[in-house]
């Protein structure tokens, strides 16, 4: 039985909850919904006093500039071949190196965990040009084994502590009990551990994608020629030595969100839970 | 993590005291497996970032003028470049707008981001949907963003401005964003905290959902309220969690630098030269690599600084 | 299970992995390349289509030898330059920005071209303001390709309207035409079209002043060079610019930061009345926006104490890296010659380096180009010393204008401390 008076707050509550969950929404979206409506209008409702969010006559010009008139497609094709391969690349090395971390015991541990974490934090613009010189030293300069060799690198610190707090839960009984069935200690990994890990591995797989979709710097020194260079780059080159093209650009910066649009929404359930489940129980 | 750490430098006490006994080719054969599940890692975290890394230490000690390098070899000048760096205005201009940059998008981040865990924690129809919109700034490549917030505070047919003057302000009609030292600052740290919202928000809304529902019944049972609930329990319980959020995010953001490079490049009039965008233009601009691997060097420092003081508090806080 | 074979299973993974991670050195093929860089255009196909044409004719009479060309953006092309030339990689040829090419000369990168050039017997047509800005210490380390010099452009109509027959001369009758054009339309009390723009993002328009008022922006002392934007008549310049915002509001409030790409994009949404541009972007405007045939006019900058117009464009170099220089310089030559002058000048719609090529009637007859090429004799470049790279790298001189037009200094105060951050630059000690 309820009285009145719950019943008013409830609804307050409510009230309260559906004001705040517009807000959220209105500001996640809008400036996302303003760049697909520029990208569909002419220059002619671009510059105009009285703006609006469905264009009068919306055009595909904008997209049908990029995507026939420019290297944009190229550039796109780019990214995405280099944060596939990325993410598949240091997915597998990080749960080897996480499990690595949280199965054994051996000297040089602790060193190299912390150093790991380290390395996080040193700003990435200042050993640009000594990397520029080990990639040149390695033959990797002009091919895209640059990007993927340093962008695989630069997820490990945050793929190898998210998932060595996966493994780290899972109870060693589970393993133990296939070694004694005659696993091997990588059949025990494969078979035992990253099928349980599921989540933390597609949490470790959002990040190393988005980081190697957005990456700017490397990109930019790395990679001289054009149909080899990737989409952040690309995407500058638009901002041009001429004017300000707004439409193809909102055009271009649509085409260049739609992947990890597409990337988020097929883990998205995965993704609370795998984000912290490590970090959570710390 | 404060735990595992502690842990790590137990475990790690005992591994090194046991070669003592047995030799030390023995340990290696006996942990071989493991040390080739590390291999991959540590081999592309040593080529791609600690060699470089020591690299740039020695060019912290170099008269590296980038123009000069073909003609002589860098000279070894010892601490002078930290000297010229620390004797220099800008770079204490720099940092002071660093810090309360980051202190303004860490702060902001966490409050926006705890308000918005709470409500999604909330139980309402549509809250699916809401959980879905809130990651779309995340979504957004960084490069993207910054060209779409740059459209948006256009001064003469930006959308912001017509927002603004829409619903009464007036006086914001053709409002000069980015060209106003003050509201250049804010207006990058508005789409620094845009794109960090979703990331903690998630991340916070993950840790509540972990805290048992009866904790808070039987809170309400003693007549807490929202204030209180929140304060007294979701804090408290996540305080862990928050504390790795604000150390990541305080990294992430006292290193910034696409956003503020694509929206204002440090302008306008050197208002938002944070110490990101100064590092890169003493490398770049006035090609003094020395100098600039000094910045970074002391921006390393600082960096590690405020995460030792973080963990110190944790710690502390724990043991009471 | 056998402990060795858990291993060995183990290490073919491992095996694998690392090959994906190290695979590295692709096999170099056998044909002599030349690399050429060039920078980015506003007509990247018609770019392409000329580099085809050059490059097809270069292969043919260069048997074996196969041109690998690479565009270089703007951003960020400063750092792919440097970061090559000290990794080794540089290229063999490379288009550069006439202000960077002190910079690299300084260097040591660049192939001292001195002798070649004098060799080619067209060596006194070159435009000044571009032998000046590849000139180092006597030497040239830099062969003059185009130049592009900045004229007004104004709404013809606009003027007309006011009752204005003629394009001013001098400075203070454009200050006069400035606040005529300057008005507000919708009557909210703020003006929304604006007579100019003192585009506090860039520097190339308010700097020409200083030369305008007759003096020079930096000297060359017995101590070394030493910045002169602190003399009376540079400041009384730059105050004249800035009155343009501060005093006579004929510009935008955002243009403290505006660059010409923002001027650019007023004048098409014909919010702005006259602009300092380079020649091609009247047809871009006429694109752009149909509604401006025939409305725009252009016109040499009105004089304070004379005329003077900031003169770019670019040097072609061959650095000095280079193991085909010989190659590399007949490159450098076939894209001076008259036909591909003129070809890349009317892609481009900047000036061949050659002045004897300006006579031809599809510059001469051009009532756009014909002004701006009579203005070429009145270019003028930024003194051609290493430092001025980082002069303008370090945006010393945005951020000094920009502390006028926000009132953080005044005009003496800001131009001193601007004069003191350039000796440091430069090395001067008094």
């Amino acid at each position: 039985m309820r009285n009145p008076r719950s019943g008013h707050r409830a609804l307050l509550k409510y009230a309260v909850i559906y004001v705040a969950a517009a807000a959220v929404m209105f500001i996640s979206l809008f400036p996302f919904l303003w760049m697909i409506s520029t990208s569909f209008k002419p220059t002619s409702e671009t510059f105009t006093r009285i703006p609006r969010l469905i264009p009068k006559n919306p055009t595909l010009d904008n997209y049908r500039m990029v995507l026939g008139e420019t290297m944009i497609p190229k550039y796109f094709l780019n990214s995405l071949y280099v944060a596939i391969l990325t993410t598949a690349l240091s997915i597998i090395v990080a749960s080897l190196g996480a499990y690595g971390f949280s199965r054994f015991r051996f000297p040089g541990r602790s060193p190299a965990l912390i150093m790991i974490l380290g390395v996080q934090m040193f700003p990435s613009q200042v050993i640009i040009i000594p990397l520029f010189i080990v990639m040149k030293n390695l033959a990797l300069l002009n091919t895209h084994k640059s990007l993927l060799v340093s962008y695989t690198t630069f997820t490990l610190p945050l793929t190898v502590w998210m998932l060595k707090g996966f493994f780290d839960e899972i109870p060693r009984e589970l393993e133990e009990a296939a070694l004694i069935d005659g696993c091997s200690k990588l059949g025990a990994f494969t078979k035992i551990v990253l099928p349980l890990s599921l989540q933390g591995i597609v949490a470790s797989a959002i990040f190393a994608f988005i980081g190697a979709w957005n990456e700017f710097m490397f990109a930019m020194t790395f990679i001289n020629l054009e149909e080899l260079k990737t989409m952040p780059v690309g995407l500058t080159s638009f901002f041009g030595r001429f004017t300000v093209e707004w439409n193809p650009l909102m055009a271009a910066s649509v085409l260049f969100t739609i992947p990890s649009l597409v990337f988020f929404a097929l883990v998205q359930r995965n993704l609370a839970r795998g984000l912290v489940a490590g970090a959570v129980k710390g | 993590m404060q735990k595992q750490v502690d842990r790590l430098h137990k475990n790690a006490g005992r591994a090194w005291t046991r070669p003592a006994s047995r030799s030390l080719l023995r340990e290696i054969k006996k942990n071989g497996i493991a040390y080739l599940f590390i291999l991959p890692a540590m081999v592309g975290i040593f080529a791609v970032i600690l060699v470089p890394l020591v690299q740039a230490i020695v060019i912290s000690f170099k008269r590296y003028y980038i123009l000069d390098i073909l003609r002589e070899d860098p000279p070894f000048v010892g601490l002078a470049n930290y000297a010229a760096i620390l004797s220099d205005p800008q770079f204490w201009y720099s940092l002071k707008i660093t810090i309360w940059f980051t202190f303004a998008c860490v702060a902001l981040t966490m409050l926006f981001g705890l308000l918005i865990a709470i409500l999604l924690d909330q139980d309402f129809p549509g809250n699916n949907i809401v959980a879905v919109s809130v990651l779309v700034p995340w979504v957004i490549p960084r490069v993207a963003s910054s060209i779409l917030w740059k459209w948006i505070y256009d001064d003469q047919f930006g959308i912001l401005n017509y927002i603004l003057s829409k619903i009464g302000l007036k006086s914001f009609a053709s409002f000069p964003w980015l060209a106003r030292a003050g509201s250049a600052f804010w207006a990058v740290i508005i789409v620094v905290v845009w794109q960090s919202v979703p990331f903690v928000a998630v991340s916070l809304l993950a840790g509540l959902k972990t805290i048992p529902n009866e904790v808070y019944e039987a809170a309400e049972i003693d007549g807490a309220g929202f204030w209180q609930k929140t304060t007294l329990i979701s804090i408290p319980m996540l305080r862990n969690l928050i504390t790795i959020l604000i150390v990541m995010s305080t990294i992430w953001d006292f290193k910034v630098f696409d956003q503020m490079f694509v929206m204002t490049e440090g302008g306008p009039a050197g208002s938002t030269m944070v110490l990101g965008i100064y590092t890169w233009m003493m490398a770049f601009g006035r090609l003094q690599m020395g100098l600039a691997s000094a910045l970074a060097m002391i921006m390393f420092v600082l960096v590690m600084i405020v995460t030792a003081i973080y963990l110190k508090l944790l710690m502390r806080e724990e043991t009471l | 299970m056998t402990a060795k074979s858990k291993f060995s299973r183990l290490s073919v993974v491992l095996g694998v992995v690392l090959l994906i991670m190290t695979m590295t050195v692709g096999i170099a093929s056998g044909a002599t390349t030349l690399e050429v860089w060039m920078m980015e255009t506003g007509n990247p196909d018609g770019a392409k289509a000329f580099f085809n044409a050059v490059n097809t004719e270069f292969e043919a009479a260069h048997p074996g030898v196969k041109v690998n060309l690479s565009w270089i953006p703007w951003l960020g092309a400063q750092q792919k330059f440097l970061t090559s030339i000290t990794g080794g990689i540089a290229p063999d040829v490379a288009e550069l920005g006439t202000t960077w090419t002190p910079d690299y000369a300084y260097m040591g990168a660049l192939e001292d071209v001195t002798e070649r050039i004098n060799a080619l017997g067209y060596a006194s047509e070159f435009v000044p303001a571009l032998v000046e800005s590849a000139t180092l210490d006597g030497k040239l380390y830099g062969l003059p390709w185009y130049a592009g010099n900045r004229c007004m452009i104004y709404r013809k109509d606009w003027l007309e309207e006011e009752g204005i027959k003629e394009f001013p001369k001098t400075w203070n009758e454009f200050i006069e035409v400035t606040k005529k054009l300057t008005k507000d339309l919708d009557g909210d009390g703020k003006p929304d079209r604006f007579g100019f723009s003192v585009n506090g993002g860039s520097q190339h328009e308010f700097m020409p002043l200083i030369w305008m008022n007759g003096v020079e922006i930096a000297i060359q002392t017995d101590k070394g060079w030493k910045s002169n934007v602190d003399s009376p008549e540079a400041i009384e310049a730059i105050r004249l610019f800035a009155d343009l915002y501060l005093k006579h509001k004929v510009s935008p409030e955002g243009s403290v930061t505006w660059s010409v790409l923002n001027s650019r994009k007023a004048f098409t949404t014909e919010t702005l009345g006259i602009v300092i541009d380079l020649p091609l972007l009247v047809d871009r405007f006429q694109n752009d926006n149909p509604n401006l045939k025939g409305k725009i006019g252009v016109a040499p900058i009105p004089a304070v104490k004379q005329t003077a117009s900031f003169t770019g464009g670019s040097n072609v170099v061959m650095f000095s890296q280079s193991k085909k220089k010989d190659l590399a310089w007949d490159y450098m030559r076939l894209l001076l010659e008259p036909k591909h002058q003129l070809a890349w000048a009317d892609l481009v719609k900047f000036f061949p380096a050659r002045t004897s090529i300006l006579k031809d009637p599809s510059i001469a007859n051009d009532p756009v180009l014909s002004v701006y090429a009579d203005n070429l004799k009145y270019g003028r470049t930024y003194p051609a010393i290493h430092q001025w790279g980082q002069v303008e790298n370090t945006k010393i001189l945005i951020t000094a204008m920009q502390e006028i037009l926000l009132e953080k200094k005044t005009v003496e105060q800001s131009m001193t401390d601007l004069a003191k951050a350039m000796n440091l630059l430069f090395g001067y000690q008094e």
